[in-house]
């Protein structure tokens, strides 16, 4: 067959001039080093990757360059990347990116993240792979730069979108796919407007809810890949939740999504243990942790607060420790009425706090700690707590670093090297973010414990992860007889959460929609209950219909199988 | 590249602008860059559109390269330059720029017993191409020609060849050059006439199969759509909005095959490095 060949000829003229005009003309020494320069990048072949001998301080994972070189050699550049989460996509994305840029294919790209993601993306970009990728903010930059990271909400609304839909991407990067699904949405029609050449979905959950989710998701990659939505339907859904002709489907989504997960690799991750550290109230903490459990059913009756929600901070403050409910009750007491019985409760509440000396949770974390003598983090969600156990440990000669989340970036940095070099012991309130790394740390211990799983989920996901070399440990204080036991219960036995490897989690979580449910049932269960047992009764209800759900879900093996 | 080709390949660059090494040791260098460096290197476009406006003596900056770093003097600071370093590939597009268009002559002694009669040189057209076969993926070559102005005759791997003969970019004493028969424009023409039959000679497995890739997905989209559009001829709404729909559609169907044609499409596309106007002595085999 014959080719079609174009030749560039701009030098034509140019040449011409310089006959004219008896120069200007280059140096010998610089025409070969020019030549030079052209020998060694030039790419003498279609397939091998190139864009590591331009990293030469990056170091991916096999399964990241494996996917790298798939998706360009195999699937021509249109892709999903479904790895479980913390596999890496955004590396596999920057490998394939900066391997089309080295190649000379890709200059415009546009890069489309929820609007949270956006900072985080652009320093990984830039600082991993040498991509100088932009945060769009000011309407000239669509043009300006070639490489721009946006999200959705921005880039869909005039006059932003205007520019984007003007223009023709060499790639083009959708993170968080899936919610993408519903093809009657605005940000779906906006997507399907752009024209790109290459594109890349990530998602971690591919199929949330049913199959035709996947399905809208192809149809942006390859309209008519699967057949017409009917045919898809008849052969691949046998329920909204359930495939049939498994082998086939997968057969098909070979070609088009790479999904690695962790079972199959074995080599990811260390193991992890799991233990509750069972922790005994004094007599007047007791008292305390009584005082305001009636407190709060009280007053949730009484509904002088409108909104039962600074009931329930105050119900897990007491919980994590006094001085986390303090600051709380003194604002209810400012609120209440200055002679309603509500406000002489919060007084001798107050009082009581006053007369505690003793912290019994605080006694088994100091305990555990120098049990261990190794580098630990531990979480609480009150800035309170965070604060008297950063004073406690240091009177008893524990080093220790505060962690929180407001704190910006290079704070965040100098924090994390400071616990690396200096203390033993982080003290958190936020899960950190990404792009922290505190895999150095083994140890975590949850001194209180969030109602939400994803929160739980995403402080262990900070220390077991890839690059962990050491087994995790992760401790839970347990006060027994208290909600947070039942909720202990809840999570370890019945969903069984922390036997969970990263990522399955956040998949059961988002396909069962549990994480609203959880919380917003613990909260009427506690607001709701009479008495202690029935508080127990209905948590342990939750677990059984939940643990019910999943065994129900046979998608859950529907997308192991993919 | 290596470190030490890269050392070898910066230092060559760097004295071809004539720039003063301040220091030069086997762990790093300091070295003055010239103005028109500076203006490639220092990344400062407003400072230099700045000294030109106002017409102020300008201050140029000097860079410290590193190759080792475990040994360098306490305190100082200065670059390393990976292989892929941004650093390292301005230096790259600086030489390319600069190496662009030469005209030299080849500098031999007269044979002996006519040390003082005249010699003529061969005007030839030296061009380093770089071939890009691409489809959705891409692969290069490089080719250098060079042809006889006189002779119209093209020569493959020019540049190998004039690299081993001495050049000098003034007309040597006791040599003339000949008057060209051949302009630049049918020079031109004949050099690219012999890259389309060499270039045809090369396998194109690539481009077949990245043509029956095309096909078929193009025909993937136009079976989508045309469904699409059935679906939509049996759905009842008013005229108006079926036409409008009707026409999304097909803007949409357009815009995805123009995707595939741009991601697919065979071709190969040749374009110069850099040219040269070579005046030889020594005959060349053709």
């Amino acid at each position: 067959m014959k080719v079609p060949i174009h030749f560039d000829r701009e030098w034509v003229p140019e040449l011409k001039k310089r006959m004219k005009e008896d120069g200007p003309w280059n140096k010998w020494e610089l025409f070969q080093l020019a030549y030079q320069a052209e020998e060694t990048s030039i790419v003498s072949d279609f397939g091998e990757l190139q864009c590591l001998k331009h990293l030469p301080a990056l170091d991916p994972f096999p399964h990241q360059l494996e996917t790298a070189k798939r998706v360009i050699s195999e699937m021509h550049g249109r892709a999903i990347l479904a790895d479980e989460v913390g596999l890496g996509k955004t590396i596999e994305a920057g490998l394939i990116i900066k391997e089309y840029m080295v190649r000379g294919l890709a200059k415009k790209i546009l890069i489309l993240v929820p609007a949270s993601l956006v900072v985080q993306w652009s320093r990984e970009l830039n600082q991993k792979f040498g991509i100088p990728a932009v945060a769009q903010k000011k309407e000239y930059m669509w043009r300006q730069y070639d490489v721009v990271i946006a999200s959705i909400d921005t880039a869909k609304r005039e006059p932003h979108r205007g520019h984007v839909l003007d223009q023709d991407y060499d790639i083009l990067i959708i993170d968080e796919a899936h919610k993408l699904k519903n093809k009657n949405t605005v940000n779906y029609q906006f997507i399907k407007e752009i024209k790109k050449k290459y594109c890349l979905l990530l998602t971690a959950t591919p199929i949330q809810n049913d199959l035709d989710e996947l399905y809208n998701l192809i149809t942006l990659l390859k309209p008519g890949y699967l057949g017409q939505s009917a045919d898809f339907q008849k052969n691949y859904v046998e329920s909204k939740r359930q495939a049939r002709n498994h082998e086939v489907l997968q057969e098909e989504l070979k070609d088009i999504m790479v999904r690695n997960t962790r079972s199959e690799g074995g080599l990811f991750f260390t193991k992890r243990f799991v233990e509750t550290v069972p922790v005994e109230l004094s007599e007047m903490e007791w008292e305390l942790y009584h005082g305001v459990t009636n407190f709060v059913k009280e007053q949730y009756q009484n509904t002088f607060f409108k909104n039962p929600l600074a009931l329930i901070t105050l119900q897990r403050e007491v919980c994590s420790s006094r001085f986390a409910a303090f600051d709380t009750l003194v604002n209810m007491h400012n609120r209440l009425p200055e002679d309603s019985p509500a406000r002489m409760k919060v007084v001798e509440l107050a009082e009581l706090i006053r007369a505690i000396k003793k912290n019994a949770k605080a006694e088994k974390t100091l305990e555990l700690i120098q049990s261990f003598n190794d580098k630990a983090i531990i979480f609480t969600e009150y800035r309170k707590t965070q604060e008297y156990l950063h004073h406690y440990l240091a009177e008893n000669g524990i080093s220790s670093v505060m962690f929180r989340g407001g704190f910006k970036r290079n704070k965040k940095d100098w924090m994390t090297e400071l616990f690396e070099n200096r203390a033993q012991v982080l003290i958190a309130t936020e899960a950190g973010g990404e792009g922290i790394n505190l895999q150095f740390c083994n140890r975590i211990i949850n001194f209180d414990m969030p109602w939400n799983p994803m929160r739980v989920e995403q402080r262990i996901g900070r220390v077991h992860r890839l690059g962990q070399k050491r087994d995790v440990y992760i401790y839970n204080l347990s006060t027994s007889g208290t909600i947070e036991e039942h909720i202990l219960n809840l999570l370890y036995e019945k969903i069984n959460m922390f036997e969970m490897v990263i990522g399955e989690l956040d998949t059961i979580v988002e396909r069962l929609r549990l994480n609203k449910s959880i919380e917003s049932n613990l909260i009427d269960i506690v607001l709701e209950s009479e008495t202690e047992r029935e508080v127990q009764i209905k948590i342990n209800n939750i677990g059984e219909v939940i643990r019910m759900q999943m065994n129900e879900n046979n998608l859950a093996e529907g997308m192991e199988q993919l | 590249m290596n470190q030490q080709e890269i050392r070898n390949y910066i230092e060559t660059y760097f004295r071809a602008f004539d720039s003063p090494f301040i220091t030069e040791t086997p762990s790093y260098f300091t070295v003055q860059l010239p103005v028109e460096v500076d203006k490639d290197l220092g990344n400062r476009p407003f400072y230099w559109s700045y000294v030109e406006k106002i017409g102020i003596e300008p201050n140029p900056l000097q860079l410290t390269f590193v190759f080792e770093p475990d040994s360098l003097p306490e305190g100082l600071r200065g670059e390393e330059l990976p292989y892929g370093s941004r650093r390292l590939h301005q230096i790259f597009d600086s030489a390319k720029k600069h190496g662009k268009f030469v005209r030299l002559y080849e500098d031999t002694e007269n044979p002996v017993g006519r040390p003082r009669s005249s010699f003529p040189l061969v005007p030839w057209l030296g061009v380093n191409y770089k071939a890009e076969f691409i489809c959705d993926q891409k692969k290069d070559m490089l080719l250098s020609l060079g042809i006889n102005l006189i002779s119209g005759s093209v020569v493959a791997d020019f540049y190998q060849t004039v690299q081993s003969l001495a050049l000098t970019p003034k007309l040597p004493d006791y040599t003339f050059t000949m008057q060209p028969i051949f302009g630049i424009d049918s020079a031109v023409e004949r050099i690219e006439a012999y890259i389309s039959r060499e270039l045809e000679q090369h396998d194109t497995k690539w481009a077949e199969y990245a043509l029956k890739r095309l096909e078929e997905e193009k025909a993937l989209v136009e079976s989508y759509y045309g469904e699409e559009a059935n679906r939509q001829e049996s759905t009842e709404e008013q005229e108006s909005e079926r036409l409008e729909k009707q026409r999304k559609l097909l803007v949409e169907k357009n815009t995805r095959l123009q995707e595939l044609a741009w991601q697919f499409e065979p071709r190969i596309q040749v374009s110069a490095l850099n040219i040269g106007l070579f005046y030889l002595r020594t005959p060349l085999p053709s």
